[in-house]
């Protein structure tokens, strides 16, 4: 179950490819994408969220192959978050959360959707933030917003792409805190990250990538040692503190 | 939401106060009460008289009004939330002026006057070019960037204003093109029959029926493009659909009643403020202050200096300016309401 990626394979336009990725997330569990920049991690994300249609290989979600699935039922199963949103108009953060169910509600919203977005809002803890205008607020309850729009989707998985950049260590801690609370129930999450430290302290698994290949792969404790993370980043390990 | 009945209230009853008060006001001014008398048949004036001003020249000319108004605010709410950008109106972004250059070509070879359907359907081809343009520009840069689709704009409406003056200049000879192209440049309701309104009610309500149904999905649009296609919007049909929808809508404006510009950048700005920024909502009342607007803008141009009638286009370009004027200082509090 959780989402399985099978031996993919992509070229991209600029010369970049993915080469044999294989990744397998369970139920309830979290795992971290780790890489230097230009590693391939957001085209990864993108592949397992159904937006890049890999040349070889393919997606699993709940035991399902999605490309025998079709866009409208895809579209309840993964719930995707790229790596900046920034929003024109002045919607209110529950417009934003409420467009999360779009491929439920289709513009109607029922009082069945309303709930779904007031308990996502409830568990990523901005419901005080409903009636704010979404360009208003922090750029961590921002974040919180748009993972609360995810969760209004009740996705299978979640594929959030740097959901701590530009967040401040306090922030980011109290992020992650929320999202191994969904994986405690049930949601499993992939999420790519650059801070090392926090990769090790919330991920079950830890994927590590270098061009576009799988460098390493695993319990994220095991991963993320001193060692690995040197040769990695290609920096000196005593460079590490 | 007590204020949003209030301003739902009030645009709905400018929206129908603007008609008598158009059917009252113009060269021949007829009282109120005139109008009342002839509803309960007792005429105080020549009954023929005013049937012709009212039923043949003022009516159908409000009526004109209103669905150009309407339909041109209704492509703005369109075109700025295809591009999201709250400047990407259709005379910003050059469908209007692609529209332009078609129809004076259309004036210029004389096709115009061969069908009736030949400058509704040339207007409209050239909304669609221009649109799909403007697009495809701002799709290979950033889509969100502001700097790429002004420029992008800026330089098709140079490109189109130039042409469609060079056909002026060709025409400059002709005594009777000339004036009639100059005229429908500069945008205006005069002389406007109940056949204008054939042309133009089954476009406007085929675009209005288009936009209607996807307005939820340009909602969507808000969250970007990757995230509205995980959420099961086909971004491409739905952007190919909103030009074929913008076109059908300014086309058969600017086929009517010539270019006429900033109604589809103001209105949805205004009204964007007044109800926020949800599409159907959006596109419900800018219709209904576009309407207002050119119809209440269509008084003053036909009474300000009676018997002398300004082109409307020209009064609503005047008031468009001072709106923009008073966004580049306000724009603090524009962005915090």
């Amino acid at each position: 179950m959780g989402i399985k990626i099978h031996s993919v394979n992509h070229r991209l336009s600029k010369g970049f490819s993915l080469t044999g990725i294989n990744l397998d997330i369970d139920d309830g569990e979290m795992s971290v994408i780790v890489g230097p920049n230009g590693a391939g991690k957001s085209t990864l994300l993108k592949v397992a969220a159904g937006l890049i249609k890999p040349d070889t290989g393919f997606v699993e979600v709940s035991g399902r192959d999605i490309r025998e699935v079709s866009s409208e039922s895809m579209s309840k199963l993964i719930s995707y978050l790229p790596p900046s949103s920034s929003v024109m108009f002045d919607y209110t953060c529950e417009d934003i959360v409420t467009l999360g169910r779009y491929p439920y509600h289709k513009g109607l919203v029922s009082a069945l959707d309303r709930k779904v977005v007031n308990d996502s809002m409830e568990t990523m803890k901005i419901r005080h933030l409903a009636g704010e205008i979404i360009d208003h607020v922090s750029t961590g309850e921002l974040k919180k917003v748009m993972i609360a729009r995810c969760l209004a989707l009740q996705p299978k998985v979640m594929i959030l792409d740097e959901p701590c950049a530009s967040l401040d260590l306090s922030a980011s801690v109290s992020l992650m805190n929320l999202l191994k609370l969904l994986c405690g129930n049930g949601m499993s999450i992939v999420l790519s990250i650059h801070d090392v430290h926090l990769a090790s302290k919330y991920g079950d698994k830890c994927f590590a990538m270098k061009n576009g290949r799988e460098y390493m792969a695993g319990d994220a404790s095991s991963v993320l040692t001193k060692n690995n993370i040197a040769s990695l980043f290609d920096i000196n390990e005593y460079e590490l503190t | 939401m007590n204020s949003y009945l209030v301003k739902a209230f009030c645009s709905v009853l400018l929206f129908f106060l603007s008609f008598p008060l158009a059917l009252h006001f113009g060269s021949t001014d007829f009282g109120l009460n005139d109008l009342v008398n002839w509803f309960y048949s007792e005429p105080t004036m020549d009954e023929t008289v005013m049937q012709t001003v009212l039923f043949n020249i003022r009516l159908p000319r409000i009526l004109v009004g209103s669905l150009v108004g309407g339909s041109l605010a209704a492509a703005g709410v369109l075109s700025q939330g295809l591009f999201q950008n709250p400047l990407a109106s259709p005379s910003v972004i050059g469908t209007t002026a692609g529209g332009s250059v078609a129809a004076a070509l259309m004036f210029f070879t004389g096709v115009g006057g061969f069908h009736w359907l030949s400058l509704p359907l040339a207007a409209f081809t050239g909304c669609v070019v221009s649109t799909s343009i403007i697009l495809l520009l701002a799709s290979t840069k950033k889509m969100h960037s502001v700097e790429t689709l002004l420029l992008a704009g800026f330089a098709l409406n140079a490109l189109f204003g130039a042409v469609t003056s060079f056909v002026l200049t060709l025409l400059l000879s002709d005594f009777q093109k000339f004036p009639a192209l100059m005229f429908w440049m500069m945008g205006g309701l005069d002389a406007k029959g109940w056949w204008h309104l054939n042309i133009l009610w089954p476009s406007v309500l085929l675009g209005v029926v288009l936009a209607w149904r996807i307005s939820p999905k340009l909602d969507v649009l808000a969250l970007g493009t990757d995230v509205a296609s995980t959420l099961n919007v086909k971004v491409n049909s739905l952007r190919v659909i909103s030009i074929i929808t913008i076109a059908i809508l300014v086309g058969a404006a600017v086929s009517v009643a010539g270019a006429i510009s900033f109604v589809g950048l103001v209105v949805p700005h205004i009204t964007r403020i007044q109800f926020g920024p949800h599409h159907r909502r959006l596109l419900f009342y800018s219709f209904l202050n576009g309407s207002t607007l050119v119809i209440l803008s269509d008084v003053l141009a036909r009474t300000l200096w009676s018997p002398q009638e300004v082109q409307v286009g020209i009064l609503i370009s005047i008031l468009g300016s001072v709106f923009f004027f008073w966004l580049l200082f306000n724009r603090h509090k524009f962005s915090g309401s």
